[in-house]
């Protein structure tokens, strides 16, 4: 089922997006909505203590049975990399995974609104694997997942996966790198959309959070390495070095980049082409895993001086920029940074471009936060990268 | 051990006591090095006049990329040269049959002391044995007594020694998820000694089946069966497949196995290259097309069986290869790991489908003291500290 829905309602707030893109910046971030932004605490993830807080976090949003009920939901996790690869010897859900039990807790909650329909949608390493496949090597079990709630699937976006042709998915506002993405069906086919990301900080986009989580959402069969010049590949081989570095085009059945002069940059790339897509597939909520994460990067693969650590938050909304506004102030960061500040010290910032095309504002003044105080509530990233940043680079090490 | 051709001092066989090497592959014309040899017990023979019941294998240099350069394989991981799929083809085919592997290193073979200790374990792991084979520049060091050769020769001796300590495991039989049959010869021999090859490089746990001798103990315990020969199968042997399946195995087969019986299963699980059949308890996948990529046959059949019955998951392991094998009353078992970069990581994962009460783990030069084992569904995991490249984790029920 197309999602009309949540197309209608984008496609009018980008018709206000317009108006932004005439005015100046600082106006089209002053009008850019803003919504409310649970945080939770919560200092495991063991069932008993993360569905009820999970429970509350979505009461404090307004509730998800309007959101949900009767609807397709389609959810975006975040399974970044090869399960072969640890942070130490901790499990993948504790360091860079979004944990199962978030997942499950989510899909039971979901379910138990009336969600007509689940699909736990990501776009795992070089493969067409099924999801549950690539998981069970991450050491899940993908019944945890699929008995949460009744219809509940899987399916790999990574490839064409079970439809018979692409969803070509358009940019309202025309896109800063991408007019326009072809992407797996199940993001076109659902009447609402959840990114559930970990909160880390990333090498290449300063921090991943619930928008960044969506850079998986474009096939390598198109946007990858190993994919054809013209036609999709049947399989995904490769990661998405195109869309970093722009060294070559997607294959020619997608649209092609506006613009193949703008910056080869990957940290001028990479945060534009995450907020078109943002914007091409909107977020109707937001979830952001900290209640065990890692410092340091999005993987193990990362050369930086790493560690596992237990904020032990939770966060969600239903706009990603505020949500991940809030996210990054309860990492320490400052959400009004900007190239050159940490965590964004060379790259652009996602919630910054975001914000400039209306997508949500990331001025926590204008956001309503519920739950735990930021203040109280602040795992300290920031000071973490800091003391990093000024420590020599670790050696490498085997992994993976 | 294959004696280095720029030996001629008779002494040099004293390097050779303490290790576990015990025959010399040696020129009939070093009359004095012979009678040296001889007088430490040593055999020698050359390699047109091997032992009765010995089989020798033209081996590979075990590694990544060959153990010289690096290269990547099909989807980029990197390619490993291993030993293993030779070595269980051949004691299948040949089982009364002592296994010799004869590899060489390359010219270009770099100094890592961890790729000879992948040499020994990479065979010695299997049950076979490899022929200690010196690159010259090692031979030479050794002749001339120089310390870091002296190091090295030491390591690769304890090498031999901690294999011949433990003969009682290659007497264990491999622990398998599928088995596959062939002829392994003619037409089909290119494929299905890839097919062998690229399981073991999917991870997988596989149990050779030599077409003509399919007994009906041949399919205990597995998960699923693979036939890609060329030529449809024997009535007996569709018979005792059709069997397997229909009491809850899977066939996974190229046309050539020609009309599955069955009914399509649901379309969900109609892949691009294999349709699967539902028969008793059981399923049939048969290919779309004749088997061409034995690297795809390899990873659609590990996923059509599934990873949930995976023997052995690895973590932080590079490019890895194991070998799970288990004692006749399956009291004890032994899984080798080796980590073919040449060099072992920092924190590597284990996780080992069974049940078990104790473990152990050991290297080569020693029992490892800190590793941590944890219980999980079905299965344990072991978590290994900095290790060299080869690690035996040796289990008791």
């Amino acid at each position: 089922m197309p999602c009309a829905y949540s197309r209608r309602k984008w496609l009018q707030s980008a018709a206000a997006g317009g108006a932004y893109l005439a005015g100046p910046r600082f106006l089209r971030g002053a009008d850019a909505p803003a919504a409310r932004v649970a945080v939770g605490r919560t200092k495991t993830y063991a069932p008993g203590e993360l569905l009820p807080a999970m429970q509350k976090m979505f009461d404090q949003l307004g509730g998800i049975g309007a959101l949900v009920k009767g609807r397709t939901v389609a959810i975006k996790i975040n399974l970044t990399g090869s399960p072969t690869y640890r942070l130490g010897h901790a499990p993948l859900e504790d360091t860079h995974y979004t944990h199962p039990n978030v997942i499950a807790a989510a899909v039971h909650l979901m379910g138990a609104a009336g969600a007509r329909r689940i699909r736990v949608l990501e776009s795992p390493w070089a493969t067409a694997d099924p999801v549950e496949e690539y998981i069970l090597r991450a050491n899940w079990e993908p019944r945890d997942i699929l008995n949460a709630a009744p219809n509940v699937e899987f399916e790999n976006t990574n490839y064409l996966g079970r439809a018979k042709k692409y969803s070509r998915m358009t940019v309202p506002f025309g896109g800063y790198i991408f007019p326009a993405f072809d992407l797996n069906h199940s993001y076109e086919d659902c009447d609402v959309f959840v990114s559930i990301a970990k909160m880390k900080e990333h090498v290449t986009a300063g921090v991943t959070l619930s928008m960044k989580n969506c850079f998986g959402l474009t096939p390598c069969t198109i946007y990858g390495t190993g994919a054809p010049a013209d036609e999709p590949s049947l399989i995904p081989k490769g990661g998405r070095g195109l869309i970093h570095a722009g060294d070559r085009a997607p294959a020619k059945s997608a649209p092609p980049e506006k613009d193949p002069k703008s910056p080869r940059d990957e940290t001028y790339r990479v945060p534009r082409t995450i907020v078109d897509l943002v914007a091409a597939r909107p977020v109707h909520l937001a979830i952001v895993d900290g209640i065990k994460t890692m410092t340091g990067g999005e993987g193990p693969w990362v050369r930086e001086h790493q560690q596992a650590v237990s904020p032990g938050l939770l966060v969600a909304g239903t706009n990603p920029v505020n949500t991940d506004a809030v996210t990054m102030a309860l990492m320490g960061f400052d959400p009004m940074a900007d190239r050159g500040t940490p965590p964004f010290e060379r790259c652009d910032s996602t919630l910054r471009l975001a914000e400039d095309v209306g997508i949500g504002t990331r001025d926590l003044k204008r956001i309503e936060v519920m739950g735990a105080a930021i203040a109280e509530a602040k795992f300290d990233f920031a000071g973490i990268r800091q003391r990093r940043k000024s420590a020599p680079v670790p050696p490498m090490t085997l992994r993976g | 051990m294959r004696w280095p051709a720029a030996w001629k001092d008779p002494a040099l066989v004293d390097l050779l006591q303490g290790t576990g090497i015990d025959y010399l592959i040696i020129e009939p014309s070093l009359d004095t090095v012979r009678a040296r040899a001889a007088e430490k017990g040593l055999h020698c023979v050359s390699r047109g006049q091997l032992p009765s019941g010995v089989s020798l294998i033209d081996g590979q240099w075990p590694g990544v990329g060959g153990g010289g350069s690096i290269s990547a394989g099909p989807t980029g991981v990197p390619w490993v040269d291993s030993n293993g799929w030779h070595i269980l083809l051949s004691a299948a085919l040949h089982p009364d049959r002592a296994i010799w592997v004869d590899a060489a290193p390359p010219a270009n073979l770099r100094g890592f002391p961890g790729a000879y200790l992948l040499a020994v374990a990479d065979v010695a792991a299997y049950g076979a044995r490899w022929v200690v084979n010196l690159h010259s520049q090692l031979a030479e060091g050794l002749a001339a007594r120089a310390s870091a050769a002296m190091d090295l020769w030491k390591k690769i001796g304890a090498a031999t020694q901690f294999f011949g300590e433990h003969r009682d495991w290659a007497g264990f039989s491999p622990a398998a998820v599928v088995g596959v049959i062939s002829d392994f010869a003619a037409a089909n021999e290119n494929f299905s000694h890839e097919l062998l090859n690229l399981l073991a490089r999917a991870g997988q746990h596989y149990r050779v089946i030599p077409k003509d001798r399919v007994t009906p103990q041949a399919f205990d315990a597995l998960r699923a069966v693979i036939y890609a020969d060329a030529q449809p199968p024997a009535a007996p042997l569709r018979q005792q497949v059709r069997s397997f399946v229909e009491n809850g195995g899977m066939l996974i087969a190229s046309p050539s196995w020609g009309e599955a019986p069955g009914k399509a299963a649901k379309p969900d699980d109609e892949g691009p290259s294999f349709s699967v059949r539902t028969l008793g308890k059981g399923r049939i996948a048969l290919a779309k097309q004749p088997p061409e990529d034995s690297y795809q046959w390899a990873n659609d059949s590990v996923v059509l069986v599934s990873h949930r019955y995976d023997m052995v998951r690895i973590w932080n392991g590079g490019a890895t290869g194991s070998y799970y094998a288990i004692s006749a009353n399956r009291k004890r078992a032994v899984v080798h790991v080796m980590f073919y970069f040449g060099f072992g990581p920092d924190a590597a994962s284990v996780r080992i489908a069974g049940r078990f009460r104790t473990t152990r783990a050991l290297t080569t030069d020693g029992r490892v003291e800190k590793i941590e084992t944890i219980d999980q569904r079905d299965g344990i995991e072991v978590h290994l500290p900095q290790i060299p490249p080869y690690v035996a984790i040796e289990l008791e029920a």
